[in-house]
């Protein structure tokens, strides 16, 4: 005999690949734009409607959006206009609303007029929404489902500088205060590598990925190579902002019989 | 007849030469798209939970015309039903995926109660969410829950590896133990009769 779940789960399986209420795909959802101070650009962003039932009706609209603690990527959303580094009053796009047929597509035309005093980075997010109807019935709740394309827009003067402070060596690890000095989100790759006294890579590893909005400050924390033997050691950090641009900080640090680490030198 | 020798040692070097420069780079660049998809699916409760697809976005916890009903033994006011939104793009095959997107956020506003009573006591506390991840092997483990007025939950492609995210919505029944769900009350007769609505928002980006 089957089990209930067994059909429950075909039954749904069913009905999830043959009814779903819309798929939505946008095709860049990071757009970064790199622009000289008084630029304008223009640019399509295309839209597909990925599924065969139904068609979707899209509200296009921006928003203002800023990376927040713990900075892993969380966002704030907010209307646009009002964060420190909006773009809004830049942007213009069109259509602000249409319908995409079952496997349709349509292009989001937008321009962006970057202001001639404008310096680092500026934050928005198209939203393109479903939904939003009045709740129906006497308690229930209405879903809206929006879904979004991601601007970066930079101006070439950005400032992509940042400063370690605080360093320390607790539970194996090092840790440190990573504080974003420049005026441009930053997103580095970042690595780590202990170097022996013969010059020779002893550990190396990936610093976890964070999101760090200007004028703000994160901890990084990565292994201090516990397996490793006693002896001095040299640090080598990289922040890999990309376009070429990235930051090093190296220290050196004895690790001795008893276990203990002590930072003898550090040259950011 | 010596020029014609050089002639065509010098054809046979250039030729040569190029036939071992012709190396042509291949470059494919897909960007990285944000896709997802939302399945609501009415839930009746019972031994075997009962899906059934709702292609509306509105999602009404009672049965038309007769409200909720009452939990004499509990003392409390209980939906006849509750909602699962699965958000996962479905691959050519049909078979739910993960979607593209970075995270997932939720956001609860437009909170509406009827007359008397407080604007902070309505589905904000009485209406619960429940984000779970549903695996291969259609097992559910869960990622969290609280009431749908908290429900700023930020949960990534991380959380969700291996499955899909779904998201339980649905009325606060006072349960309590494992089963609580943090920040949520039931209704009861303290609550004032009337309508109690708001708006889910779901948001899909890249990180």
């Amino acid at each position: 005999m089957r089990s209930p779940i067994w059909l429950l789960t075909f039954v749904f399986t069913v009905l999830f690949i043959s009814q779903a209420n819309a798929q939505v795909m946008i095709e860049q959802g990071k757009v970064v734009i790199r622009a000289n101070p008084g630029e304008t650009i223009v640019n399509t962003l295309p839209i597909h409607n990925t599924s065969e039932q139904s068609p979707i009706t899209l509200r296009v609209y921006w928003e203002d959006f800023m990376y927040i603690e713990p900075f892993n990527g969380d966002k704030e959303f907010m209307p646009a206009g009002t964060s420190d580094r909006s773009a809004s009053r830049w942007v213009n796009f069109s259509p602000q609303e249409f319908t995409l047929d079952p496997k349709g597509s349509k292009l989001i035309s937008y321009s962006i007029q970057v202001p001639q005093d404008a310096k680092g980075g500026y934050y928005g997010v198209l939203f393109l929404e479903e939904g939003g109807g009045d709740a129906q019935g006497s308690v229930g709740v209405s879903i809206v489902t929006r879904i979004g394309a991601l601007f970066f827009i930079e101006t070439t003067n950005s400032s992509r500088t940042c400063k370690i402070e605080n360093l320390a060596f607790s539970d194996q690890e090092f840790k440190g205060d990573f504080m974003n000095t420049g005026d441009a989100v930053l997103i580095p790759d970042s690595t780590y590598y202990i170097i022996d006294k013969d010059g020779l890579v002893a550990e190396r590893g990936e610093i976890a990925k964070f999101y760090l909005a200007p004028e703000k400050t994160t901890a990084v924390k990565f292994s201090a190579g516990d397996k490793l033997a006693v002896g001095s050691y040299t640090v080598v950090l990289t922040f890999d902002f990309g376009g070429g641009e990235s930051y090093t900080y190296e220290f050196d640090y004895t690790k001795a019989t008893d276990g203990s680490v002590k930072v003898t030198k550090i040259a950011a | 007849m010596k020029k014609l020798f050089l002639l065509t040692a010098l054809a046979v070097a250039v030729l040569g030469k190029a036939a071992f420069a012709a190396d042509f780079p291949i470059t494919a660049f897909i960007p990285a798209a944000t896709t997802v998809n939302f399945v609501v699916s009415q839930v009746t409760p019972g031994p075997v939970p009962v899906f059934v697809n709702q292609p509306s976005l509105n999602l009404n916890f009672t049965t038309a015309g007769t409200g909720m009903s009452y939990d004499a033994v509990n003392g409390i006011w209980v939906g006849s039903r509750f909602f699962a939104i699965d958000l996962a793009p479905t691959q050519a095959n049909g078979t739910p995926a993960p979607g593209t997107y970075g995270s997932i956020t939720f956001s609860y506003a437009a909170n509406v109660v009827p007359a008397g009573q407080a604007a902070a006591e309505g589905l904000n506390k009485r209406a619960t969410l429940t984000a779970v991840r549903v695996n291969a092997n259609a097992t559910e483990t869960s990622l969290r829950k609280g009431a749908i007025g908290n429900a700023f939950a930020n949960l990534t492609n991380t959380d969700v590896a291996g499955g899909f995210l779904r998201v339980y919505v649905g009325l606060a029944t006072g349960e309590t133990g494992a089963n609580a769900i943090p920040g949520s009350v039931p209704f009861t007769n303290a609550d004032k009769p009337g309508t109690y609505t708001g708006t889910l928002t779901i948001t899909a980006t890249l990180t």
